[in-house]
């Protein structure tokens, strides 16, 4: 689903160039559960940017369902990205002003899904992650296991390919994190791909491969399950 | 979608309390004071213009210079020939009319009146302006000699109904026929008379004169673009009449006023088209303050929600469809400041009467120009607050946004800081510009004028006989609280009689015009006139004036500017024979200069003479408790006049009403730069607000690492201060250039006042820094680790 070659990342101020993705490669496959390890400063977000095309490389490739995505522009990568990708952060970075059902109705609005529909999807969804009662509810009113919930109905809701998180249980006690964990991997055994980029190695252990990055680098690879999909697609 | 963008606007609006009421409260006050400024200057503009042939209307203004006049003699007030010749001679003069003031003693029934209101007009009055017949005939109403037309008022006041064509109003004794009522005149109407008489029941009519000056000429043109033309041709016409006195150094013109700007033009009120540029220059610059304020707010505000703008892109929303929310957004908060704004101004308009004494109302909301004006306010202040944070913001990568990096957002910290500057300086400049008109009336109200004009009391006394004036006089002179008793032809304030003045037997002694008035023997000593040579006026004068035609002899009073422009010393005047329109007599004495009209005018050329048959008025110097002098003054005078109503002003009053454009102006200066100061206070507090919250982790960080209050608090204070003080050093000399040009319309003005300028400086600066420094503390004192924390 996801093959990366030698990508690059620079951050440049006036005296200083930065190296963030330093000629990194690998491939994700569709339904797989990857994780990315290092330490603070190793690229890992901006990877994450890079993947759900949020932000764009200064050099290599990037294939995303067999097309060539780097060079895309702003247009072409809002269109990908809120048709194939759901965001899940550590902030949750839930709109303050707009209610429990409203914040997760917001991707169906902007893929233009009629409001009938949306409905639907949207109670659908909050049943899962069972917040339906919460659901008139503004964010401040919520604890942080359940903002992390409504964030992750929000990525859902669309139905997208790939799931990219960045560390979804940073700001949660062990028993909400433990949870949201769940519910990823319920989420990636109905087939959806997730990247996940954690710095808890018991996270870590859900997915099926580890990825370890230093210096923008990737060092290691560790499977820790072995994930076979039926095509490989590349 | 859009259901979703009001949600979030009005959401969000609730969740910043305070700014929002900031924002939205200073946006109301300039929309609605840009609303009531607009609704006085077009009050202002429409005078006259309801006359369905207003575009044909022309006024016509006399001038004349005599060859030993330094500056020509401007009048609005035309000789009796000006209509008849310019209906003869001029094809392209469809008809003209002729307007005589003719204020009588009316008698209706057994009842006496003192008509201050009446005039005498040719026929042609009615074709030329509209009026509305309420009964007779517009087209005959005025055709005979002794014909009249009343107002409504007037016909209610005099018989108590509207009913009144065919009966008759004696005035001084001669029956008028009552032919037609009209309607009462419109407020914005020029034309102000009660009564008008047919212009053939007076003499006037066949008397085709060029050399007295006492009537209102209007003409009614074919075609308005023909105006220069016909006063070229009048003048052109005057210049071959009159051949050997234009040889002779005379010279006389007329000039054509477009009826449309007769009321702006007009100098007795004050140059009211000079205020009216002022009043819409502050309109529209209080409304630039209060959109620029909204605007600084609203794109602080918006910043705020970067994140939101993240959120929003990383689900697929695109820039088109941020732009379009956060316009629509702007477009409910303007909709609403909007819509409070008409509704406060409508409120307003009584308030603004009372206060400035003007008399205006929503009639001159034109409906088109009213929805323009609205929809253009609408759409300015939408596109103003909410295009920056629609074009700007919507720019952001996700990524960025999501983690606000570029949060400062450096260009737009930029643009608000130039926004402060700009709404400081124009506000420092108001206030610098009020104080100086404040202390320019100031001035004026207790400058020395030359005389003493404290407690005295004027009568009116047209039309009363000289003897029966005497005899009034000397009884008043008998009662208590009063000083002195004098009479006049004009009130002191406003002499305007022109006259020539000739020494006699001086060769090539050519005459000079004089503003001349004939006064009574009492005059210099009830005014406290200072007399620099000579003697004062007499009982032998007053004899002398009484004597039959060849033998009688005047006393003449010159002014300083009178004597210096014959080319005599003081002294030398004294005894010298002159002549002033054919009054023979000597020159009895120099007064010092003394202003005789509004401080705008310099001091001219003036003569007072001893003459018993033209006195208005009566003024009378009291003494002692005012409330006592006028019940004496009352008594009296109802004891010579039972029938005539007792009416009096103060003089003191009569000369601060020909300020009244200027007080009235400065009244409203004063209320709109309170207004501004506010605006600009209020927007500095918004930003203030905001400013203290973006860089709550930054503060919190600091006090962590040992920052006191007070130097948290001048961190976050003179970041503001340092945009007001260079706001100050652009507001002076805007002030200073603004100010300068409006003291050169008088002709006696202060020094510039510079320590106003000082005063308005610390005074802005102070109000500033009280503003800002609230919130600073606010925000200082805060727990760190709770600002810490959240971040």
């Amino acid at each position: 689903m996801i093959k990366i070659t030698d990508l690059e990342k620079y951050y440049a101020t006036e005296e200083v160039r930065t190296i963030a993705l330093n000629k990194l490669s690998f491939q994700v496959q569709k339904g797989e559960f990857v994780a990315v390890m290092g330490p603070s400063g190793c690229g890992k977000s901006t990877l994450l940017n890079i993947l759900g095309l949020l932000d764009d490389p200064d050099g290599g490739s990037f294939i995303f369902n067999g097309i060539e995505v780097a060079g895309f522009n702003e247009r072409k990568r809002a269109d990908l990205r809120k048709h194939n990708i759901g965001f899940v952060f550590q902030s949750f970075n839930l709109i303050d002003e707009l209610t429990v059902f409203e914040n997760v109705e917001l991707p169906l609005i902007y893929t233009g899904v009629k409001p009938a529909e949306r409905k639907a999807r949207v109670d659908e969804v909050l049943e899962k992650m069972q917040i339906m009662h919460r659901r008139k509810h503004f964010p401040q009113q919520l604890s942080g296991g359940q903002q992390q919930r409504v964030a992750v109905a929000r990525a859902v809701v669309n139905n997208p390919k790939l799931i990219l998180a960045d560390e979804p249980t940073g700001n949660l006690d062990s028993s909400n994190g433990n949870e949201v964990m769940d519910l990823l991997t319920e989420l990636n055994e109905a087939g959806t791909t997730i990247i996940m980029v954690t710095h808890s190695e018991h996270d870590a252990k859900y997915s099926h491969r580890i990825i370890r990055m230093l210096d923008g680098q990737k060092v290691t690879e560790n499977v820790l399950t072995e994930y076979k999909s039926n095509t490989l697609e590349v | 979608m859009l259901r979703n963008y009001i949600k979030i606007a009005w959401r969000s609006l609730l969740k910043n309390k305070i700014t929002t009421t900031v924002s939205l409260f200073g946006l109301i006050l300039g929309v609605a004071c840009f609303m009531l400024l607009g609704t006085y200057i077009l009050n202002e503009l429409r005078y006259d213009r309801f006359n369905e042939k207003a575009d044909r209307i022309v006024y016509v203004n006399y001038n004349y210079k005599s060859p030993s006049d330094k500056e020509a003699t401007h009048t609005n007030l035309t000789p009796t020939a000006v209509v008849p010749v310019a209906k003869r001679m001029f094809s392209e003069v469809e008809n003209a009319v002729r307007i005589y003031s003719y204020n009588r003693e009316l008698q209706v029934g057994t009842k006496n009146f003192t008509e201050k209101n009446m005039v005498l007009a040719d026929e042609a009055l009615f074709d030329i302006f509209s009026f509305h017949f309420i009964a007779g005939n517009a087209d005959n109403a005025l055709d005979n000699p002794f014909d009249m037309v009343i107002t409504q008022t007037t016909a209610q006041k005099y018989f108590g109904k509207s009913e009144v064509v065919g009966n008759t109003i004696l005035v001084n004794e001669q029956p008028y026929n009552i032919t037609g009522v009209i309607e009462d005149h419109p407020l914005y109407s020029t034309l102000q008379f009660d009564i008008v008489g047919s212009y053939s029941s007076s003499a006037r009519a066949t008397n085709e004169r060029w050399n007295s000056a006492n009537d209102q000429s209007f003409l009614l043109l074919k075609s308005p673009d023909k105006l220069a033309a016909v006063q070229e041709q009048y003048n052109a016409y005057i210049k071959e009449e009159f051949r050997s006195d234009f040889e002779q150094g005379y010279e006389t013109w007329l000039d054509f006023v477009p009826l449309s700007e007769l009321h702006l033009t007009d100098t007795a009120s004050g140059n009211i088209k000079t205020y009216l540029y002022i009043l819409g220059a502050i309109a529209l610059l209080l409304l630039i303050i209060s959109c620029v304020n909204f605007t600084n707010l609203m794109t602080a505000k918006s910043s705020d929600r970067l994140r939101e703008i993240g959120v929003r892109k990383v689900f697929g929303a695109k820039r088109q469809s941020l732009i379009f929310q956060f316009i629509t957004e702007a477009a409910i908060v303007c909709f609403i400041a909007i819509t409070s704004a008409v509704a406060l101004a409508y409120l307003l308009i009584p308030v603004f009467n009372a206060v400035t004494g003007l008399n205006i109302g929503v009639s001159s909301w034109n409906f088109t120009y009213f929805s323009l004006t609205i929809t253009i306010l609408f759409l300015a202040t939408t596109l103003l607050s909410g295009s920056w944070p629609a074009l700007v913001l919507s720019k952001f990568k996700p990524v960025d946004a999501l983690q606000k990096r570029g949060a400062s957002l450096g260009g737009s910290a930029s643009l608000r800081k130039f926004l402060i500057i700009f709404q400081f300086t124009i506000s420092i400049a108001f206030i610098i510009a009020t104080l100086v008109a404040r202390e320019q009336l100031q001035y004026i109200r207790e400058t020395d004028t030359g005389f003493d004009r404290s407690q005295v009391v004027i009568l009116d006394v047209s039309n009363i006989k000289a003897e029966k004036i005497e005899a009034l006089k000397a009884e008043l002179m008998r009662g208590q609280h009063i000083e002195n008793v004098t009479a006049s032809a004009s009130s002191p304030v406003d002499i305007r009689g022109g006259y020539s003045l000739q020494v006699d037997g001086k060769m090539n002694g050519n005459a000079m015009s004089v503003t001349a008035a004939p006064v009574d023997k009492d005059f210099i000593k009830t005014l406290d006139l200072t007399l620099l040579e000579g003697q004062n006026f007499n009982e032998t004068d007053k004899k002398q004036v009484q004597l039959v035609d060849n033998e009688r002899t005047y006393a003449f009073m010159l002014n300083e500017k009178a004597v210096a422009q014959l080319g005599l010393k003081a002294k030398e005047a004294i005894g010298q024979k002159v002549n002033l329109n054919g009054r023979h007599g000597t020159i009895k004495g120099v007064l010092k200069d003394f202003n005789f009209a509004s401080l705008h005018e310099a001091i001219t050329p003036v003569v007072l003479f001893t003459e018993y048959d033209l006195f208005d008025k009566l003024l009378i110097k009291t003494a002692g408790n005012t409330s006592e002098s006028l019940t004496a003054i009352n008594t009296i005078w109802k004891s010579f006049y039972p029938n005539r109503s007792f009416e009096y002003h103060f003089l003191d009053d009569e000369y601060n009403e020909l300020y009244k454009t200027e007080q009235r102006t400065t009244t409203i200066l004063n209320i709109l730069s309170s207004l501004t100061i506010l605006v600009s206070c209020l927007g500095l507090f918004g930003l203030a607000v905001f400013a203290a919250a973006q860089r709550k982790k930054e503060i919190g960080i600091r006090k962590v690492l040992g920052a006191s209050i007070p130097q948290l608090t001048a961190l976050l204070s003179l970041h503001f201060l340092k945009l007001v003080l260079i706001a100050l050093l652009l507001a002076a000399p805007l002030a200073w250039y603004a100010t300068s040009i409006w003291l050169q319309d008088f002709a006696y003005k202060i020094t510039m006042p510079y320590e106003l300028y000082l005063f308005s400086g610390i005074a802005a600066v102070a109000i500033a820094g009280l503003t800002v420094s609230f919130q600073a503390i606010k925000a200082a004192i805060a727990n760190p680790v709770k600002s810490l924390r959240t971040e």
